[in-house]
């Protein structure tokens, strides 16, 4: 007999689907992602190998667990705890209405799980609501490290075929393959916009180009003297002169003054200017955190 | 999808890239030494995923490009995927300079676990010296794929833990080689050898199924934790920090090759044989023969240890430097003897006082 029960389908992903399931001899409920192994004859792929060992090694409150893995010759079944449903389902069911406490407090998991991968050299790369698991009682957890990746020092170049096209930054736009922990801070970045504004999405660029003159027409195009070595980068193509055209407090009305600015310090074009997970937790804004959030180490 | 436009007509590759070459127990120190990995077919596995929203740029010309890193890379002055060690990290952000110490500590703490036992093999059908020998091939298929060093040292890992938890026979030796590195290389490379390939350079004596059969008992008994700090990691990092010259990396990393190959060392924590293989190898460029000077107190500070703790393994390292060039097993040693490495393996100073005066006294039990 097998030792979960599938109860329903909760998501389909692009190497498998996600079942919630239930353990039949402990009654827990979990969500199973099955990866199917039969397509090519290539056994395990890296994305899933990655997943696993990755996640193998990170275990914390604002990291999806994953409790085991079930491997036969046909399929790969990966066993994680279930969380009551993704941030952007969560948007989804709001009506454009959000507690700015619950920004704060998303927002402050979010960047302690990240804070928690990139000081055990991972790098997440994927970044986006559909990525970020939610409980009912208010944890955050990051999820879906299947384009996640170890890095050493210093960084090699890797992909610059990574992060969903509305959450990638500037550099790997412009096609940078030397990219650091700046990378997932830029996703960030859109994420707490996104939060914010209760699930309208901060850049939903339709192409590169697109998603690009978004980017500058918002926060002003970066130039030489602002972003050193920009028109060195793999794909770069100049874009025309845009002033920023809008204060942040028109980008995010409903976020206040620190809000903003912690916002403005994780959307900087330059890679190197971009603020870190660390100095982000610290920032004035989670001042007034609930230290119930704050204290709530792993 | 993307995949398929990196694909070259196997065919002609294998031919292109190999010719024809003997099964693994007749390979001895034979090493590829042209430029072969522009022919190989690789598939590119950091692809970007569906997006939920819209759908992805198509691929762009740079995921089809062979693996000449280099010359993609322009976002700083770099000659190489791996930049020499900087004498300035602060402002360089490749170095992580907010998160490097806070990784070096937990990968110092993660590094107690999945240790290898001293002398693992005891027991074992696989002797010392076929294990050196399969190391030493695994250098010259690394060479031949030009994947990166992190993917070389994982592989070894792989093997010795994957040994350690059981016993194999012998015809098996080369299958477990291959695929270790097979995972390796699916853990770590942008670019991963198609399982054809696999088997191609084991002169096709193991069918695919095999390989993924074996691919799954490893993941099985390692029980997928591939995420291991490695050697090299460390010697990279403990190398930054003491400001290695090009040449003086170079000699490092090549003793620190050397070091895998040697079965008595292979239960050492890695952080203390990369200390040990860094502070040397400064003694040796430096002409210094006082080693304990040459490991200060930001050394001490960054890899946790004091030159007393690695000094048992620097005799050791020293025969190594010595047996190597009278040993069958020559890999490491050609490739290092490329300019590309200062030809740092036939050079002169690794016969340096220190090495002199490490190697006399009481002989030390070797694999080579
Ligand atoms: N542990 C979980 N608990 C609840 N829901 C989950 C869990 N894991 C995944 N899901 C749901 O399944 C969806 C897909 O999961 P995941 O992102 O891990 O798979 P994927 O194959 O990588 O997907 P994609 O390629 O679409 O990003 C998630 O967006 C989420 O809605
Ligand atoms: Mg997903």
């Amino acid at each position: 007999m097998q030792k979960y029960e599938k109860l329903e389908k909760i998501g389909e992903g692009t190497y498998g689907t996600v079942f919630k399931a239930k353990n039949r001899e402990s009654l827990e409920i979990v969500a199973l992602k099955r990866v199917r192994l039969d397509d090519d004859d290539e056994g395990v792929p890296s994305s899933a190998l990655r997943e696993i060992c990755l996640l193998k090694e990170l275990k914390h409150k604002n990291i999806v667990r994953l409790y085991d893995v079930l491997h036969s010759d046909k399929k790969l079944t990966l066993v994680f705890e279930h969380c009551d449903q993704d941030l952007k389902k969560y948007f989804d069911s709001l009506n454009g209405d959000i507690d700015l406490d619950v920004v704060k407090s998303f927002m402050y998991q979010l960047l302690r799980g990240l804070a928690f991968c990139h000081s055990h050299n991972v790098l997440h790369r994927d970044l986006k609501p559909q990525n970020l698991l939610i409980n009912k009682n208010g944890e955050l957890k990051l999820a879906d490290f299947g384009l996640a990746r170890a890095f050493g020092i210093p960084v090699k170049c890797y992909s610059a075929e990574v992060v969903t096209l509305w959450y990638r930054p500037p550099d790997v736009l412009y096609g940078a393959k030397l990219y650091t922990t700046s990378i997932d801070m830029w996703s960030a970045g859109c994420i707490f916009a996104e939060l914010a504004n209760a699930g309208r999405p901060l850049f939903p660029g339709s192409d590169v180009d697109d998603q690009l003159r978004r980017i500058f027409k918002l926060l002003g195009t970066p130039t030489e003297e602002t972003w050193n070595g920009m028109t060195q980068l793999p794909d770069y193509k100049p874009f025309p002169i845009y002033q920023p055209n809008m204060s942040m407090s028109q980008v995010v009305p409903k976020l206040g003054n620190r809000g903003r600015d912690l916002l403005q310090k994780l959307l900087i074009c330059n890679p190197m200017g971009r603020m870190s997970a660390d100095d982000a937790m610290a920032h004035q804004y989670f001042i007034d955190l609930n230290p119930s959030i704050k204290n709530d180490r792993c | 999808m993307e995949g398929k436009e990196n694909a070259r007509n196997r065919a002609n590759t294998k031919q292109a890239v190999f010719g024809q070459r003997p099964a693994f127990g007749e390979i001895g120190n034979k090493c590829i030494s042209r430029p072969l990995s522009s022919q190989i077919s690789l598939k590119p596995v950091e692809k970007p995923k569906s997006n939920l929203l819209k759908p992805l740029e198509k691929p762009k010309a740079n995921l089809s490009k062979p693996l000449e890193k280099s010359n993609s890379l322009k976002v700083k002055k770099v000659e190489s995927t791996e930049p020499k060690p900087d004498d300035n990290c602060k402002d360089d952000p490749q170095m992580v300079p907010e998160y490097v110490t806070d990784i070096v500590k937990n990968l110092l703490f993660n590094e107690i676990e999945c240790a290898i036992k001293e002398d693992f093999l005891a027991d074992h059908l696989i002797k010392p010296n076929m294990r050196s020998k399969l190391i030493d091939w695994l250098v010259t298929i690394c060479g031949t794929f030009k994947v990166g060093d992190e993917t070389f040292y994982i592989t070894v890992d792989l093997i010795d833990r994957y040994l350690q938890a059981g016993n194999i026979v012998k015809e098996k030796l080369q299958l477990l080689g291959a695929t270790a590195f097979y995972l390796a290389c699916k853990y770590e490379e942008i670019y991963v050898p198609y399982i054809e390939d696999i088997r191609y350079i084991c002169n096709d004596i193991y069918k695919a199924r095999e390989i993924l059969e074996l691919e799954r008992s490893i993941l099985e008994k390692l029980e997928f934790r591939l995420s291991k700090p490695t050697k090299i990691f460390f010697l990279k990092r403990y190398s930054n920090v003491a400001k290695l010259s090009a040449k003086e990396y170079h000699l490092s990393k090549y003793i620190l090759e050397l070091v895998t190959l040697e079965y008595h060392l292979a239960h050492v924590r890695p952080s203390l044989l990369a200390a040990g293989v860094c502070c040397l190898s400064m003694g040796i460029a430096r002409d210094e023969i006082d080693l304990q000077a040459l490991w200060t107190t930001s050394m001490i500070q960054c890899s946790s240890y004091e030159y007393h703790d690695f000094r048992p393994v620097l005799r050791p390292l020293a025969h190594l430097i010595q047996k190597i060039e009278l040993c069958k097993f020559q890999a490491s040693r050609q490739k290092f003897a490329s300019p590309k490495f200062c030809k740092i393996s036939t050079s002169s100073i690794l016969m340096a006082p220190i090495v002199k005066k490490l190697i006399v006294g009481k002989k030390v039990t070797s694999s080579l």
